[in-house]
């Protein structure tokens, strides 16, 4: 129980942290969530892969469903009841969303003032840039362990068939002409089927 | 606070804090994809159908959600709750904005504790994550493509995917840096007199 009690302080402190480091960009929030909870190794990073398809596949900001469910399942994996992992999961999303509360209610103002200000433009100027490429290494990263998972795989076409879906995911992603909802849909059931 | 504009002149009464909860949560129960999808339905929901706020100060909050710590969407959802009835409202609009979505990601968190042993969901996620992986490179690129349009711009975020894929560096620590970075620029810029 005590332990239990730890854990959720250190939920609250962590992901209170990632929203308040959120910055240069919403998607930041992925690649901070993605650090600390395998660096602590409370998900493995197929675990984290199926919990980032999730999150997009479900309405909400693709961050913070990551962090409702990485809570679940940080309680759920140290051994705690349903019920307990699903408090965890509310802590960590009131946790990550409590800083933009903060920002919102007390530094709105502020920044108003301040938009176009030298300090501002030029934080942000390269705050922007440096998140994007953070982004891009957790794509990579993703990517590579896939890769990783492919190289053992022995059929030739299960390879092309991920290969596919990779590159339709990334056209989607970068493009926004579809959403990416349905390349992650059909992947899902391409999965299924190929059993 | 008040649900004035002086742009057009309305003068409609702010809002109850349950009216701002249930719009929002409305818009966050058919939210999907990141903030542009969210200035998108804010657009539809608050400026055209209940016209709480003009479309110059929408767009005026989306830009400011961009600059606050957090996600994009809940930014400009709390900024519009904010607006409408202050402290109250910011936390209403926050909390309609994730309660459907936080209840669609309880229910999977839960199916998938006691159906991620089974073949064919362990098929459906496997089969998933090139899909992730892809999505998420896609993400990246086009966040690289809006906001590294400067050579020292694409410098960094070379620099910064280079070296978060070789090491692994604690993000925390090099967005203080790149803040620190920021300042530095700014007061070399103000003192050359201000041509940057």
């Amino acid at each position: 129980m005590t332990a239990l009690a730890v854990l959720a302080a250190k939920l609250a402190a962590i992901f209170f942290k990632v929203g308040l480091f959120t910055l240069g960009g919403g998607l930041a929030i992925i690649a901070l969530v993605r650090q600390e909870v395998l660096s602590r190794g409370w998900l493995s990073p197929g675990e984290f892969s199926d919990i980032l398809g999730i999150a997009q596949s479900t309405p909400g900001p693709i961050g913070v469903n990551a962090a409702t469910f990485t809570g679940y399942r940080v309680f759920a994996n140290a051994g705690s009841g349903m019920w307990f992992a699903l408090a965890a999961s509310l802590l960590s999303t009131v946790a990550v969303t409590l800083p933009s509360v903060v920002g919102a209610g007390v530094g709105g103002a502020w920044f108003e003032r301040h938009r176009n200000g030298v300090f501002t433009v030029s934080v942000f100027g390269v705050l922007r840039p440096c998140v994007s490429g953070f982004v891009c290494a957790v794509g990579a990263d993703l990517a590579v362990e896939c890769c990783r998972v492919a190289s053992v795989e022995p059929a030739l076409l299960l390879k092309i068939c991920d290969g596919v879906f990779f590159s339709l995911a990334a056209w989607a992603g970068f493009s926004s002409r579809i959403s990416p909802v349905w390349v992650l849909f059909a992947s899902a059931l391409a999965g299924v089927l190929s059993r | 606070m008040q649900a004035e504009s002086p742009q057009s002149g309305r003068t409609s009464p702010a809002p109850s804090v349950f009216c701002i909860w249930w719009t929002f949560f409305k818009i966050g129960a058919v939210l999907f994809g990141g903030g542009y999808a969210m200035l998108a339905l804010l657009e539809r929901e608050i400026v055209e159908k209940r016209k709480w706020l003009s479309r110059e100060e929408m767009q005026n909050y989306f830009a400011l959600a961009q600059l606050l710590p957090g996600v994009i969407a809940i930014n400009a959802a709390m900024l519009a709750g904010g607006k409408l009835r202050g402290l109250k409202g910011n936390i209403a609009a926050a909390a309609g904005t994730v309660a459907v979505p936080f209840g669609c990601i309880a229910l999977y968190a839960v199916a998938y504790d006691t159906a991620r042993d089974l073949p064919a969901v362990q098929a459906a996620m496997a089969g998933m994550r090139p899909a992730v992986a892809g999505m998420i490179a896609g993400l990246g690129l086009s966040m690289v493509c809006k906001n590294a349009k400067t050579p020292p711009a694409v410098f960094v975020a070379v620099v910064t995917f280079a070296v978060a894929v070789a090491f692994d560096p604690p993000i925390v620590a090099v967005l203080a840096i790149a803040v620190a970075a920021g300042v530095l620029k700014a007061l070399f810029t103000r003192r050359r007199g201000g041509c940057a």
